[in-house]
């Protein structure tokens, strides 16, 4: 503690034995930019220039119009050649804007990149105090002192090779899953593909028609679902959840549990288990539109195209075993559980369809109101092979309905469900629906009830205008309530028109509720293992919203779909195509820099009450056997959240040690609050 | 603690002025189950929910407090049998617990007004949530001497249950709270289209546009009216005017031939545990004036068991 004293006394003259202590003597270049007017129409840069020239260690300093320009980042080059300069400090914008561009420049004349110190006398100074020009000029000259000081200990940091391992896990296989395991196998990395279902596909292959083009989605898919569970490079595995995931970026190690379908691999999807099976349940993939039998394959075309025992329903009669024409099913399967060493990890875990049974008003669910569907159980209903034969009944009394009310926002931009956001599709798929609906039953009154109609890109304009066209009734407002006569049964939609002003009881045969997207179930605990971080809707949540959309909130794991917000299809290939690229490159070149910018824990300091573990949000930290942290370096986001939890000052991030962020105070605050606290 | 089995009881505005039988019937009704009723003298305007509100929210608070701090010095909880009062005395309460800073804010006003501090030890009750869920359909069957035969258009109003999130009552979507309970009464209840549905004369509508409150009750006749129910039964007394009055502007003004009995639960329970059908009062009443509830007695099978 008698240096560090020694320091803070001695604040202004900066002490020789530190200085000695160096390896070498810094010398330290002063750069002030003008940035035009930006920065010297406010602070005297001549002055500061001035100022910082008499500054320990300070054997440059100058100002000049623009240090972003070429001849400005010359100047810093020629520094370094021409006066020895081993550290520099330029003072222009902010560390975010530029800061990269003059560490870039040092690190091209043999210094550390780490060696530059940014000082931010616009944002900070210049553009918030343009009208007391003399006290801005001052501040500038205490900012610049302060980065001086700042520099004057700077280290170098070392950026190191991880080698990676060349594997990926992707986490569901609906669409956006498929696309990333497909993009990434098409890269020669081998892909475990780990999907929570008995089939693969999601939720496209539950839909009728896709818009803008209304296309066969069976037709769109298949390709892609064979493609993926025939892929030499790429391991499918359903009725499997991730059940640990450990290990870093470049460097997973992931436990996955795989629950038994109780049928062999031998299965030859012949169906006579199904055919015999005395046990009835409603069918998840059909939103519950029609049956399944308690052993059973989801749908025709599901792969794979084994049948699967579902335990919960099952009555074990036996029936099924003793049909079996190949003995393909086993009741003493088991759940394993299998460990997969992967690279990187893409998260493509998709959405559920909201529940509208929360919105009391639409009695969604209730008993006599079967009437009142979502927009998923009518795209069951349109679609073939379904057990209306792709008809649109009503599911009270099978009749076709004459008049059809479909309700937008249904959980989306709704406060009182807590849903803000808009899910940006509904539109789109109601239009769609309405008007292959309106085309199928002309006489059908069809009307949709938008608070506004968002339709934006290509071909969404004329697909909603061409819905207009056909018939379809847009009606602006958010209807409050489904009345339900007791007598008669009839549904009534109460709604304002609010373009007339005009309250209306819409009646209708048919109630459909464009549900929004929400977060899958499960969603929490999925990312609470994978330690990523969730927006406030729940959703996982992306690195940066514009610039990095697709990287989590930890490096190496990948957000692809619906997942990190809601989305349509082609929004989730295109996203499931970015993540397959960025997840694949650190395993193709084979390892990834990562600049050892980490904390290190002096382990006399620390009294191992843990607190550095608990605030570690990319979980780097663990926790040895003795109770003293232990920093995985390649896990390190280097945000110094550990710093000031730390009671004792144990662990401190390279280049922003109490120490250094001291030097710094210092020259701004004079250091008198500092010594009087001492 | 308050006091058990007993209730300070606010009476407030049109019940005491309009339809005494009421307060009479609940007093019965009370007096049979055991309670005590306490009179909150001095006791204002709760004030009314719509109108006192919507003009300036913190006056009406601070009233509200006032009558709130009367129960206080009772040392008992608050019964109501109107759902204006009930949702002014209910709301003002829960929140003034809940918000510090307001109820420092109202305490300060109400010195102006005399020895008033709120201090949030009671509770506001609801006397169709009494009898639905404190006495149960379970309990109050040990109390009533007849049945009897009827079928009920049951009106809830909208201030019992809603707002929802602060009433915490039960769902105003489709209750069954008041169905559950006078089903032990031999009420038959019958659904009715837009059942949940205001009167029209609540929030100041009655008040301020007659024609409107008289359309949307217009409205709510021809729906109670296409079930063809013996009684309207209801829990509120302006609720119970808009039904009485309502019925007969309609009959004089737009050729309609309503004659349906309104009747307040407390008027019901009480009929039903003894009170002799004089006291219902319907003779003081606009409509049904002839209407005998009848039914059976179940005394005698009883006391031979």
């Amino acid at each position: 503690m008698t240096v560090k004293e020694e320091k803070i006394t001695e604040s202004k003259n900066i002490s020789k034995t530190e200085i000695d202590k160096q390896e070498e003597e810094p010398r330290i270049g002063v750069f002030i930019c003008h940035c035009g007017h930006n920065i010297a129409g406010t602070v005297d840069v001549a002055k500061v220039a001035d100022y910082a020239k008499d500054l320990p260690n300070v054997v440059k300093a100058e100002h000049y119009m623009f240090m972003c320009s070429k001849p400005g980042v010359q100047m810093l080059k020629d520094s370094i050649e021409e006066l020895d300069v081993n550290r520099t400090v330029v003072a222009s914008c902010s560390k975010n804007q530029h800061g990269r561009t003059f560490a870039k420049a040092i690190e091209e004349m043999g210094l550390n990149r780490h060696k530059h110190q940014q000082v931010n006398i616009r944002e900070y100074n210049s553009w918030v105090h343009q009208k007391e020009k003399d006290k801005a000029t001052e501040k500038a000259k205490k900012l610049v002192e302060a980065g001086v000081n700042r520099a004057r200990k700077l280290e170098d940091v070392e950026t190191r090779r991880v080698p990676t391992t060349k594997a990926a896990l992707v986490i569901g296989a609906g669409i956006a899953g498929l696309r990333a395991s497909y993009d990434l196998a098409e890269l020669g990395i081998p892909v475990y593909l780990v999907e929570k279902l008995s089939t693969i596909g999601g939720h496209m292959t539950q839909l009728n028609k896709t818009f803008p083009t209304l296309e066969c989605p069976q037709c769109s898919i298949s390709p892609l679902t064979n493609g993926v569970a025939n892929h030499r490079l790429i391991e499918l595995y359903t009725n499997a959840q991730i059940k640990s995931v450990e290990g870093s970026m470049g460097n997973f190690e992931v436990e996955v549990e795989i629950k038994p379908r109780y049928v062999k691999d031998n299965c030859t999807s012949c169906g006579e288990c199904a055919l015999h099976c005395p046990v009835e349940v409603p069918s998840e993939w059909d939103s519950g539109m029609s049956v399944r039998n308690a052993i059973y394959k989801a749908y025709p075309q599901a792969i794979p195209a084994t049948y699967m025992r579902d335990k919960k329903s099952c009555i074990e009669c036996n029936t099924c075993i003793n049909v079996c024409p190949v003995q393909a099913i086993d009741f003493s399967m088991q759940t394993e559980i299998k460990t997969f060493k992967v690279g990187s990890i893409v998260v493509a875990a998709g959405f559920d369809e909201y529940d509208p049974s929360e919105i009391e008003p639409y009695h969604y669910g209730q008993e006599g109101y079967e009437n009142v569907i979502t927009q998923l159980k009518l795209e069951r209903m349109l679609a073939p092979g379904s057990l209306t034969n792709s008809q649109v009944l009503r599911p009270s009394d099978a009749k076709i309905p004459k008049s059809i009310v479909m309700i937008q926002c249904v959980g989306s931009r709704n406060d009182q469900v807590g849903n803000q956001y808009c899910t940006g599709v509904c539109c789109k798929f109601a239009i769609k629906n309405a008007r292959i609906v309106k085309e199928m039953y002309p006489d059908a009154d069809v009307t949709i009830c938008y608070i506004d109609v968002r339709t934006p890109g290509l071909n969404f304009e004329e697909l909603y205008k061409s819905a207009q066209e056909v018939g379809v009734r847009f009606i602006r407002g958010r209807p409050s309530e489904i009345l339900r006569d007791p007598i008669s049964g009839e549904l009534r939609v109460i709604v304002e028109d609010t373009l007339s002003q005009t309250p209306l009881k819409l009646k209708a045969d048919m109630v459909v509720l464009s549900a929004a997207m929400v977060p899958p179930e499960g969603i929490g605990p999925l990312g609470s293992k994978l330690h990523v971080l969730r927006s406030k809707e729940g959703f996982l949540k992306e690195f940066h919203i514009k610039m990095n959309p697709t990287l989590s909130s930890k490096g190496g794991i990948f957000l692809a779909g619906a997942i990190q917000g809601p989305k349509d299809i082609s929004e989730s290939v295109a996203q499931a195509g970015s993540a397959a690229a960025i997840a694949a490159a650190p395993l193709v070149k084979g390892y990834i820099e990562k600049e050892m910018l980490v904390p290190s824990v002096d382990y006399d300091l620390c009294v191992r009450c843990g607190l550095c573990k608990t605030v570690c949000s990319p979980a780097a930290i663990e926790i040895n056997d003795d109770g003293t942290p232990m920093v995985n370096e390649v896990a390190c986001k280097s945000c110094g959240m550990c710093m000031p939890v730390c009671p004792t000052g144990a662990i401190q991030l390279l280049n922003f040690s109490d120490d250094q962020l001291l030097d710094e105070i210092i020259a701004i605050s004079g250091g008198g609050a500092v010594c009087e606290n001492e | 603690m308050v006091k058990e089995n007993t209730f300070a009881f606010f009476l407030g505005c049109i019940m005491p002025n309009r339809y005494p039988a009421i307060e009479k019937s609940t007093k019965f009704v009370m007096d049979k189950l055991g309670y005590k009723l306490l009179d909150m003298e001095r006791a204002t305007c709760c004030p009314a929910p719509g109108v006192f509100r919507s003009f300036n929210k913190f006056d009406w608070m601070v009233a509200a407090a006032r009558n709130l701090c009367i129960a206080e010095q009772l040392d008992a909880d608050i019964l109501t049998v109107c759902n204006g009062c009930f949702g002014t005395l209910q709301e003002v309460n829960k929140h003034l617990k809940q918000n510090e800073e307001h109820r420092e804010m109202v305490n300060e006003k109400l010195k102006l007004l005399g020895d008033y501090e709120y201090k949030g030890t009671i509770n506001v009750r609801h006397i169709a949530e009494v009898l639905g869920y404190e006495i149960g359909p379970w309990g109050i069957e040990d109390h009533i001497v007849r049945k009897v035969n009827v079928k009920a258009a049951i009106h809830y109003g909208c201030h019992f249950l809603k707002p929802t999130r602060i009433r915490e009552i039960e769902s105003s979507e489709g209750p069954t709270i008041i169905e559950d309970f006078v089903e032990v009464l031999g009420v038959e209840s019958v659904r009715f289209k837009e059942q949940f549905t205001c009167c029209g004369a609540g929030g100041g509508v009655k008040a301020y546009s007659g024609d409107a409150s008289m359309t949307i009750f217009g409205e709510k006749m021809k729906n109670i009216d296409e079930v063809k129910p013996d009684i309207i039964l209801d829990i509120c007394p302006f609720c119970h005017l808009q039904f009485e009055t309502g019925q007969d502007y309609l009959n004089k003004n737009k050729s309609c031939n309503y004659n349906y009995p309104v009747i307040h639960i407390s008027q019901l329970v009480a009929y039903c545990m003894g009170m002799d059908q004089e006291f219902v009062g319907l003779q003081y009443q606009l409509m049904g004036q002839d209407f005998i509830f009848g039914g059976e007695q179940i005394t005698e099978k009883e006391e031979a068991a």
